[in-house]
Order: C-alpha cells, then structure tokens, then sequence
C-alpha cells in the first residue's frame, strides 16, 4: 500500500494524467480502486487498490461451528458459492476421515458444473457489457436465467442454493430432476455454440477483443494464473484434472486450453467449458451411482491441518483448515481464484493498451472484488504495534487519507 | 403579419415546442426498437419526455473550477444551433421554413457547431472523464465529418444546387437516389449515427470506461438542454437523409414512414455491434468512409464529363 | 450473415414477446423445491436444540414452556434465515419443513419477520413476558 501511496504522491500527480476508476465506477460492479496513468489514450502504468470490501470471514469463521462456517464461506462468493463451500467441508470431512458416499460425490459434482455454467454466461454478458456490446449482455443473461431457474428448481434458491452438508449432500438428482433439465442443456448447448460461432465471426467484436490484453505462457506461468485466464494462455492447469476431488475422481473430465492468450482465447475457452460442462453433466446424470447421500460426520473435527484445492469457476480456490479438536475451526484461510490472476492484469498486460480496452481486459480475468479482500497486515516499522485500538485505528485510518 | 407567421414557426411548429416533443418520440422509438432487438421491453412513451422534464426541474451543479459562463452558456447554444438547423430541413416532408441557395452548408455547420460545443463542454468541465470525452467526441468529428459533408453533397451536385429545398425536389421528381447513390447513402446513414454517439460509435460516451464523457459534469437544464438537442439531431438528420436519398419531399405520411424506417435501420445497427474503440472509428472513416465517399463523388463527376 | 453474429437473433426477436417478466403484475409460480419459510410442528419437537446449535444466523430460538410436557414455542425470523436447510437436516424427528410459502419475504409495512410457531396459550405466555410486537403465525 506505501508503494501506491508513493507513486500517486502529488508531485508526481502533476505530470501524470491519471484516470482513475472506481471505487464508484459504472464498470465497476463491486468497489476497487484502479488508477490508469494515462499518454493520449494509451495507458503507460496501472496500479490496483482493493480492500474496499473487507468482512473479516476468515475471523468470523473462527467463532462458529463447523457447520455454520459451512455456510459462512459460500457467502465470501455469491457466483462461486459452491465451491468456496466444498472446498471448506473437503478439509472437514478429510481432517475426520469420512469418505462421502460416491452419490454424493457426483451431486457436488454437478452441483459445481451447473455453478460453471450460470457463472460463465454471467461473465460472458459483463464482458460483453464492458466492451460496448449490449445485445451478447442481455441475450447471455436471459439465457443464464435458465440456469439460476434450474438451480432454483432443483436446489432451493438462486444463489447461495447450499448443496453441501457435512458429510453428503443435501438434494438428491432424482428422475425428475434428469427430465426436467434436460430440455435445458439441449436449448443452452445450442446457444453455447451459437455464442462460440459468434465470437469467432463476428467482425466487430473481433476487433475488439483478438490481440487484445495479450499474455504469453511465460509470463502467465511467473505470473501464478489460475483458472481459464491460466488455460487461455496455454497452460494445462485444472485443480479438477490436476488433483481430482470429489466425484471428478469418478467421472474424469478433461480440460479446455489454448495458446493465443488475448481476450478472445478468454471467451472460447470460457465457453467451451460451458459445452464441456454440459457434456459431463449429461454424462455424470447417466451414470450416477446408486447408495447414500450423506454419512455420519462427528460435531468434533479431530486436531490437524488440511488444505484443500478445487476448481471455482474462476480458477483455483484456495482453502487452509487448522483444527484444534473442538467444535470450531482454529483457522481458516481462504485464497480465492481472481486474487491470483490481478497480477496479470496490472504487471504486465495493462501497459500499452488503449484505456478503451482496459474495461475488457479487467472484466477478461473475471474478477470477483468482495473475494479478494483478505486481511493484509501492513508493517511500518515500531509504529504499527500488534494490537490496534479502535481509536488509533481510526486515527490512522484519517491521516491515511488527508 | 408574416414576423408573427416567423415568431410562430420558430417556436411552435416545425420547430419550437412541436419539434421537441416530436423528438421525444423519436428517442423513445429509439430506445424501444434497440430493447426490442435484445429481447427486453424497453421504456414506456413518455419516459424521454418525462426524463427532459425532471432534469428540467432539478437543480443545476456547477462546478468550481469550471468557467462557469461557458458552462451555462454552452448547451443552450448547442441547442439553439439545432433548432436553426431544423428551419433549413424539410421536416415532415413539407418544404423548409427559410431557404436560400447554399443553405445546405448552413445545416452542416449548425450541426456540427452542437457537437463541437459539446467538445468544448467537455474540455470545459475540469473533469478527467469529461476531458477525456472531449478529445474524443473532437476526434470523432473529424473522422466522420469529412465523409459525412461529401455524402450529403453528392445529392446537391447531382441536383445543381446547394439549396436543400431544391435538392429534396430534384429527389422528388427523379429516382430515389438510394438506389442510383447507394454508397452515399450508407455513408451518410453510418455517419449520423457517428454524429449522434450512438452505438457502435459511442466511444466519446462510453459509460464502461469513462462513465458519461462529456457531460460528467452537468447536470439539471444543461443536461436536458443537450439531450434535447440529440434528439432534435436525431430527427433532423434523419429528415435530411430522407430528403435526399429517399424520394424528397412528399406526404406527410410517407415521409415519418421513411425516417422511422431509417430510425429502424439506425438502431438495428446500435444493437448488433460493438463498441469501437476511437481509434478504430478514426481509421474505418478515413481508410474505409473517405475513399468511398471520394469513389461515389469520382463516378459522378466522371458521368457528368462523358 | 456471418459478419455481424447477432443479426439473427436481433431480428427473429422483434417479432418475438420480451423475456422480461413484469415483474409485480405477473408472477412465476413457485418451485415445488424452492426453499422459503420454516414450518415447525411443535408436537413432534424432543426440544433438543439441535437446530439452535447449527442455525447459522442464530435465528432459531426453542422457547422451553414445559420441557416434561413437551411444550414448546420455536421463534424464528424471516429476514435472517438464510435458507439453508440446515435444521431441517438435523432435526431426527420432523418436526421442522421447509416449505416454499412465504416467496416473496419483503412487505411494505413495517411489521417484523419474527414468526412464533407453537400452541396459542403458549405463545401468548410468551409474549406476555416480552414487549416485543410479534406476528401471529396466521397472519403471515
């Protein structure tokens, strides 16, 4: 934070032209603060500053039971809801030693892959949306309101649906359930391909998008990309391929790359996973073993420490589980999947881009502000004692921002 | 008599009063026909007038930092240019409230006047997206103008006049120039949509990247008073283009049917394309607008030397 | 009309009604599924607290009037819960469903959400020992 402080410090602000975006923004869905130093329309340097969004989750998480941190965590994300969730339970259920019965496994499953649906057509209308091209937003919206209808109809509610319980799932995938999604994934699969076909033609929206916000599979790699912003540049990195959990242990799925890395190798890799999606959960529906949907899990989660990976829409969400024995988590960490690939948007593929293009390119990673703001501790040297009251806080929190 | 008769048109009908509530239609339609083409339903008839009315009604901010002379004095000349505009156009398909040889050059420069005011708002306004708006809302302009200008002088060379009266009756009585012209036509059709900012070329007011442009800043009457002379750009643009290309002046009735046909075409094209980035726009204009532009003006000439 | 993707759908939809639903006019039917209020059956409740202990938003409360008798009051408010279906999950003897009444959890008037479930005497006992404006469970 001291080293943005310094780079916007008013001498400097003089000679610059910087436009700054957010925290209001109307590009802006969640508050973030970018500043975009700009020469005519070209920006020459980017700086990024969140934090605008802090909960304190990880804080919160330690004060409830397990089961109430459960539900806790899938709110950190409300588009990736379920997996923040399975990924916190895989570290209960592993630091307990339960096996989930393989029903269960492959509901998480399909839980997971409709989530990657409705959140890529949601990203897919925001970037759209940001690059000037209402009628991909509001086509793409109307038809993801045919995945949030299934998860509504199928899982309870739109968003936070909750599949998961300690130990199992909740909903069952019932003959009813098979029927009544089926129509659905036949008329998505259509305008998945639709949408394919149009990215790949379309000559506007080529002109926007191919050659755009560029990064090699070097510089993604260094970088630490997750997720389809990783797999757009070519790089084989899928937490589902890589370290199957859950049900992708049962039902491998394979993953979807390419190597052009702009913004347009965004969009088809985001979409052919939608195809692939639906493909596996066709096949997964087929299928699906017979037995339990939950096993018995105990209240005390045995003493450890376990982390779990698994593969959010976004890329790879990161969870660390610290148990003491009791009914309540010691700690819990969570690093989420857009955290990983800001790097990639402010080091390196900002710089020499139109400001035009630096909505796209920022909606490109798909990023998820109200996920990344984890506490950071900032060190200045012996006038930063541990413990903070809230008066000197607030007093720091004033001169910060005289 | 006939200055009662002046005072009565300037401000009631063609343009005036009539002219802005006729407009206000024309945005709805607008507005309906690009929701309607995304499968939405769009604001209900009264919306852009009721919106006209409430900025009207509100407060008006300005800025410390601004000139605050210019700032205030800016949309209503943006205004006022566009409604001179509209007595030199055959509005409804009735013949123009003043007209003399070259008035046709006069219409060109009142329209582009408003947009340059606009510019100049902008630059005015002290604010960094509105700053950045203007450098590109004065790009733009000289990106379009160019072609546009050599559009709607190809009708006028085609009919020995540059008095736009003269012009819309040449168009009335020989074949509708959309078909002779075509590629006149569609660069004039392209570039009122470039004049008026709306999508695909709607960089100068991008809201994803610089929230509204240009007008950022304003606020209460001097944003009403701009948008009201959109709209009336809108339907005088859309006049002028009919006049010329599409059989001059006639019925009444069959001259809305053509604007609103046109204003059909205008928001079709909104809605299926993307955004251009300004520098795009600059480069399709002159690499793409000026050579065809120039090629339609050489085929005339050369048909009238052979 | 491969240069310009959407035209299709831009045209075929002009001809074609809006997706959008109005919205307070017209109105979906609720999912069979869809998760909305709790319902508690208070003679089938052991009073073991179970779902108080994992209720994420503390919402539920299991007001004891005679634990031998097995009378009890379960309050629990709307506008808190989650719906995540936990305590119906733990709950070994059915004494509380989700049902998918209740859809629409927003009034315009400024009543609260807080329900009591359980027998009349009961929750006037209750309420009596409280200030607090309460909605009767018919009411909702």
């Amino acid at each position: 934070m001291s080293d943005i402080n310094q780079t916007t410090g008013a001498a400097l602000q003089k000679k610059k032209y910087i436009v700054p975006i957010g925290p209001q923004h109307p590009a802006l869905k969640e508050p973030g603060h970018f500043e975009f130093t700009v020469e005519g329309e070209i920006v020459v340097d980017a700086s990024i500053r969140l934090g605008y969004v802090h909960r304190g989750v990880e804080k919160a998480a330690e004060s409830r039971n397990w089961t109430q941190v459960l539900y806790l965590v899938e709110r950190v994300c409300g588009i990736c809801s379920h997996s923040h969730g399975t990924a916190f339970i895989q570290c209960a259920e592993k630091l307990a030693g339960v096996e989930l019965p393989p029903r269960a496994k492959a509901v998480r499953c399909i839980a997971g892959e409709i989530e990657r649906l409705h959140s890529h057509l949601l990203w897919l209308g925001v970037a759209a949306h940001e690059g000037g091209f209402d009628a991909l937003f509001m086509y793409s919206w109307r038809d993801r309101e045919i995945v949030m209808d299934i998860l509504e109809n199928f899982f309870g509610n739109r968003v936070n649906y909750s599949v998961n319980i300690p130990g199992g799932v909740k909903e069952d995938i019932t003959q009813e359930f098979i029927d009544g999604i089926s129509p659905d994934l036949d008329y998505l699969e259509e305008r998945m391909k639709f949408y394919l076909d149009l990215i790949n033609t379309d000559v506007t929206f080529r002109m926007r998008t191919v050659n755009i916000g560029k990064i090699s599979y070097d510089e993604s790699a260094s970088l630490g990309a997750t997720g389809p912003t990783a797999r757009a540049s070519g790089i084989q990195r899928d937490i589902r391929v890589d370290r199957p959990y859950d049900g992708y242990d049962l039902f491998p799925i394979t993953l979807v790359t390419d190597d052009r890395g702009d913004l347009n190798a965004r969009f088809i890799v985001r979409i052919k996973e939608c195809l692939k999606s639906i493909e596996y959960i066709r096949h997964v529906m087929a299928h699906i073993p017979e037995g339990e949907l939950t096993t018995k899990m105990p209240r005390k989660i045995p003493a450890g420490e376990y982390m779990a990976s698994v593969e959010a829409p976004r890329g790879e969400l990161f969870y660390f589980v610290r148990s003491n024995g009791t009914e309540m988590p010691d700690r819990v960490k969570i690093r989420t999947a857009s955290l990983c690939n800001w790097g990639t948007i402010v080091s390196s593929v900002a710089k020499g881009h139109r400001l035009a293009d630096m909505p796209m390119i920022l909606a490109g990673i798909d990023p998820c502000f109200s996920c990344n703001d984890r506490m950071v501790k900032i060190n200045f040297g012996n006038r930063n004692p541990e413990i903070w009251t809230w008066d000197q806080l607030r007093k720091y929190g004033n001169n910060f921002y005289k | 008599m006939t200055a009662i008769l002046s005072v009565l048109q300037l401000l009631i009908f063609p343009a005036g009063i009539f002219l802005i509530l006729i407009s206000c239609i024309y945005e709805w339609l607008d507005r309906r026909l690009v929701a309607q083409f995304q499968n939405r339903v769009g604001p209900r008839w009264f919306q852009p007038l009721a919106d006209i009315l409430k900025l009207l009604s509100k407060e008006e901010i300005v800025p410390i930092s601004v000139n605050r002379t210019l700032f205030i004095l800016l949309p209503i000349f943006a205004f006022a240019c566009v409604m001179t505009a509209a007595l030199y156009v055959p509005m409804f398909g009735m013949e123009s409230v003043i007209g003399y040889p070259g008035d046709l050059i006069i219409t060109m420069y009142l329209l582009s006047a408003m947009t340059v005011s606009l510019g100049m708002a902008g630059a005015n306004s002290m604010n960094r997206f509105a700053v950045v708006g203007a450098t590109r809302t004065l790009t733009q302009l000289f990106a379009y103008e160019g072609p546009f200008m050599l559009a709607l002088l190809i009708p006028a060379l085609v009919a020995h006049s540059w008095e736009i009266d003269d012009v819309a009756i040449y168009a009335s009585n020989h074949t509708w120039m959309i078909l002779t012209y075509p590629i006149g036509f569609a660069i004039a059709l392209i570039g009122l949509i470039g004049k008026l900012e709306l999508s695909p070329f709607d960089a100068p007011e991008a809201e994803s990247e610089i929230v509204s442009g240009v007008l950022s800043e304003y606020s209460g009457r001097g944003l009403a008073l701009f948008h009201i002379a959109k709209n009336v750009e809108l339907v005088v643009g859309l006049a002028l283009i009919s006049a010329f290309y599409l059989g001059g002046i006639g019925n009444l009735l069959f001259f809305t049917i053509k604007t609103l046909a046109l204003l059909m075409l205008i928001s079709l094209l909104q809605s299926t394309l993307t955004r251009l980035r300004i520098d795009q726009t600059v480069g399709l204009w002159w690499q793409i607008g000026a050579l065809l532009s120039l090629g339609q003006l050489l085929i005339i000439i050369l048909a009238r030397i052979l | 009309m491969k240069l310009i993707g959407i035209i299709n759908d831009a045209v075929t939809s002009l001809f074609r009604k809006p997706a959008t639903i109005a919205y307070p006019v017209k109105n979906k039917p609720v999912p069979e599924r869809y998760r909305a209020r709790l319902d508690f059956n208070a003679s089938k409740c052991t009073g073991c607290m179970l779902c108080m202990r994992d209720c994420p938003t503390n919402t539920i409360k299991i007001n004891v009037i005679d634990r031998k008798a097995k009378q009890f009051v379960m309050t629990y408010n709307i506008g808190e819960c989650v719906y995540c279906m936990q305590c119906v999950f733990n709950c070994r003897f059915d004494a509380l469903q989700m049902t998918n009444k209740c859809w629409e959890s927003a009034s315009d008037a400024k009543k609260t959400f807080q329900i009591y479930y359980g027998k009349k005497e009961h929750i006037d006992f209750l309420l009596a020992n409280k200030d607090q404006p309460a909605v009767d469970q018919s009411e909702v």
